[in-house]
């Protein structure tokens, strides 16, 4: 029996897979509230303290929390909805809701 | 946990081996044909994940390459119980890996058994409610103080809920076990899950933070000998706090509270005469 | 310039070892496997051969640890027995999925129950399925030659299976023999280094080697048919090494599969494994000298088990008598005859096959107790079928 070579790939590409789609809930981001500085070189963030601390960056545990020139953007294909980052946002800038 | 793995391997670097013990951690970690990270990872058997790690760190030396980390992931049940075994082995060879549990207090990639690092009166699986048991009926596994018995050179406990305290940890435990060479560096880190604790997942962060301020976990580091506490809160809350958050000690009978408060006084009291008999012994 | 020196087993399988310049030895004492690695930790201690010893905690982190030091891309060697194969027995049967050279020294004793710690091949036959090639050797010349082509094999690109080189317990790992142990230059130019084609474990091409086997069970399959490829290639590259060997060092044994003793004339054969086989030559020897059309076969692989070469001799064969050293218990008869039975199956013309069960616990097959088996299967050929297929030597 002549079976073909196994393909298995090696390496593949970032975003390849979202992982979301068993998602029941979203964390909306209300910008007015979220007090996130553009801390964009500096990652150390216990030196931020007049800051929010970025407690959603630090805790999310996918790391889903991104600072960007314009603010705080959250990675929508790997959110799976915990809620830690609404539960822990000390200004209530990120409310949970139903996903559609 | 996910949390665990990710905050030490950015901490880390690029030039980091991860060995996943089976487990939680190591399953999430992958989907056929696909993988949550880049690093070079390899689940090995169940009861040897720290001696898997000691090949592989002594082969990197021989071939010449001493800077690469070789970081172990294990749950608590593949260190406290499974796992002992080996992971006294890699220390007392001083083999210099970074061993990280993350202790979610029970076997819970299986379905929530109790492990040896399962707390006293908690509900699990095998260690359920009923008419006559009520929840684990022992006394957990101190598998920290077991470390310091093997006079590790770095060893720390941790919580999910003081990154930054754990990634400083994370960072010495790099530079004293791969840089310096000196032996293995255990770190210990309270990573609640939800389905297991009976938690809503939202509440994670905040039931960790509790466990750090009743005294129910306490941070410290042992740093070749010397014991130090780092976070340490002036006033702790009182037990019934940390438990009545967690559907797993819905059960427990205000004498069963009243016991788990004991025990957190009496194992804060016992740390407090090891830092002392420590910090005097080693001068 | 050739060395010869009394060794026994286990200190020429160290040899054999040194000699490979293996990189890494990860190994936990079990008798009667330990002065195997006594013998290479003087050597390191002594500076003759540049290792690192890990001192494992037990045989299950043993093969862990060379696993591991395989993957990262050293050569590396460990030992075992018995209670201690058994307890590594999970990674064990995972080593051939990795697809990874690894060399371990097997001094054979039984597994308990009862406690003993004489010979019999019950411990490496429980791992018979696993995957790993099983070499058994006669005596401790051929252990040091068999450790030296076991690299060679498991290295070979076209097999990539770990090797098992298994002695018989005490009576090989512990007798001492008259060993030449060969130049180191001349092992050089045989065995070179080991340099893997993929580096695994490698920060600079990371590799992700958990392979997840549930989602895709035909993908999955498809792994365990190609490494059984590669199991069946093993035949062909352990007699191209062996050739190879006797070329360069005047040593070669049979075929590199199976060894033959006078079969070419002979109606009627002796099938064995191991140092039994040296009271076996005496008994053929007598017999021969007889008148009797008498032979020998000695199967040094018992893994990748040589059905063709085994086709091949039967067919001039009237009987074989298979002597096993180990019980396949449930089936009623020993395990390699068990495997020749199927093996042979297909042929137009086959052999009477019986079956003599001995040497269990280190118990002494003698050579009276070899010149009875040849009698029956003597019978056997003549009769045209055995009186009883499964006898139990006790």
């Amino acid at each position: 029996m002549k079976l073909k070579p196994l393909n298995v790939p090696v390496i593949v590409e970032y975003g390849s897979l979202p992982t979301s789609d068993w998602r029941t809930l979203r964390p909306e981001l209300n910008a007015s509230k979220c007090k996130l500085g553009i801390c964009v070189k500096c990652r150390l963030f216990e030196l931020c303290i007049k800051l929010c601390k970025g407690v959603c960056v630090k805790y999310c545990p996918e790391g889903c929390m991104h600072v960007t020139p314009e603010g705080l953007a959250i990675d929508y294909d790997y959110c799976k909805g915990c809620g830690i980052c609404a539960n822990e946002c000390p200004f209530g800038a990120l409310r949970m809701t139903a996903e559609v | 946990m996910v949390l665990a793995f990710r905050h030490a391997v950015e901490a880390l670097g690029r030039n980091t081996v991860v060995i996943h013990a089976p487990g939680c951690m190591g399953w999430v970690s992958n989907m056929p044909g696909r993988t949550a990270h880049k690093l070079p990872a390899i689940m090995p058997c169940f009861a040897s994940s720290a001696a898997f790690a000691s090949g592989l760190v002594r082969a990197y030396e021989i071939l010449g390459r001493r800077n690469v980390n070789v970081f172990v992931l294990a749950g608590d049940g593949g260190t406290a119980d499974i796992g002992l075994q080996a992971l006294s082995g890699a220390a007392e060879r001083k083999d210099p890996i970074i061993y990280v549990c993350y202790d979610n207090e029970a076997y819970m990639n299986t379905g929530i058994q109790q492990s040896g690092s399962t707390p006293y009166g908690a509900w699990t699986t095998t260690t359920p409610v009923g008419r006559l048991w009520k929840g684990k009926e022992r006394e957990r596994k101190d598998v920290p103080l077991i470390m310091l018995a093997h006079k590790i050179p770095y060893l720390a406990t941790a919580s999910v809920a003081y990154v930054e305290d754990y990634v400083k940890k994370v960072r010495k435990a790099a530079r004293i076990s791969t840089i310096e060479r000196k032996g293995l560096s255990y770190i210990h880190i309270h990573s609640p899950c939800p389905p297991g604790w009976r938690i809503p997942s939202e509440k994670s962060i905040e039931v960790a933070r509790l466990a750090v301020e009743t005294g129910f976990w306490p941070l410290y580091e042992v740093v070749e000998g010397s014991f130090k506490f780092t976070v340490k809160p002036e006033k702790l809350k009182p037990i019934a706090d940390y438990l009545k958050t967690q559907g797993r000690f819905n059960h427990l009978t205000d004498q069963q509270i009243a016991i788990i408060q004991e025990s957190v006084n009496s194992k804060l009291a016992e740390l407090e005469r090891l830092a002392l008999a420590i910090s005097r012994s080693t001068g | 310039m050739v060395k010869a020196e009394v060794l026994t087993g286990n200190e020429a399988i160290a040899y054999g070892a040194k000699l490979s310049r293996i990189q890494l030895i990860s190994a936990y004492p079990i008798t009667p496997q330990t002065t195997i690695v006594e013998k290479l930790a003087s050597f390191i201690a002594n500076g003759e051969l540049k290792a690192y010893y890990i001192h494992v905690e037990s045989e299950h982190s043993a093969l862990a640890a060379a696993l591991a030091a395989a993957l990262a891309g050293v050569r590396a060697f460990t030992a075992s027995s018995s209670q201690g194969l058994a307890y590594m027995h999970e990674w064990v049967a995972y080593a051939p999925g990795l697809r990874v050279p690894l060399l371990m020294a097997i001094a054979n004793r039984s597994l308990a129950v009862p406690w003993n710690v004489f010979c019999d091949y019950s411990d490496t036959f429980a791992e018979m399925t696993t995957g790993w090639l099983q070499l058994y050797c006669e005596n401790a010349q051929e252990a040091l030659d068999t450790v030296i082509q076991g690299y060679r094999v498991a290295e070979d690109e076209r097999v990539c299976l770990p090797v098992m080189v298994c002695i018989d317990g005490w009576t090989v790992s512990h007798t001492g023999e008259p060993v030449e142990v060969p130049d180191q230059e001349k092992v050089d130019a045989f065995l070179p280094p080991y340099r893997p084609r993929y580096s695994r474990l490698d920060p600079d091409q990371p590799m992700y080697l958990i392979w997840r086997g549930w989602e895709d069970p035909k993908a999955t399959a498809k792994f365990e048919f190609f490494e059984e490829e590669a199991a069946q290639a093993a035949k062909t590259v352990i007699k191209e090494v062996n050739q190879q060997y006797f070329k360069l060092f005047g040593r070669g044994y049979g075929n590199g599969l199976i060894e033959e003793v006078k079969v070419e004339d002979a109606k009627v054969a002796l099938l064995t494994m191991g140092s039994m086989t040296g009271t076996a030559r005496v008994a053929v020897k007598r017999a021969r000298s007889e008148g009797k059309p008498v032979g020998l076969i000695r199967l040094k692989a018992f893994r990748p088990f040589p059905s063709e070469d085994l086709k091949k001799l039967s067919e001039r064969l009237d009987a074989i008598a298979v002597v096993d050293r180990g019980v396949l218990h449930g089936c009623g008869c020993g395990v390699v005859y068990s495997h020749l039975r199927s093996s042979l199956y297909d042929l137009d013309e086959r052999p009477r096959i019986i079956n003599f069960i001995a040497g269990l616990q280190g118990s002494e097959v003698s050579v009276e107790d070899f010149e009875a088996m040849i009698k029956k299967a003597l019978r056997t050929a003549e009769a045209g079928k055995p009186k009883e297929l499964v006898e139990w030597v006790l």
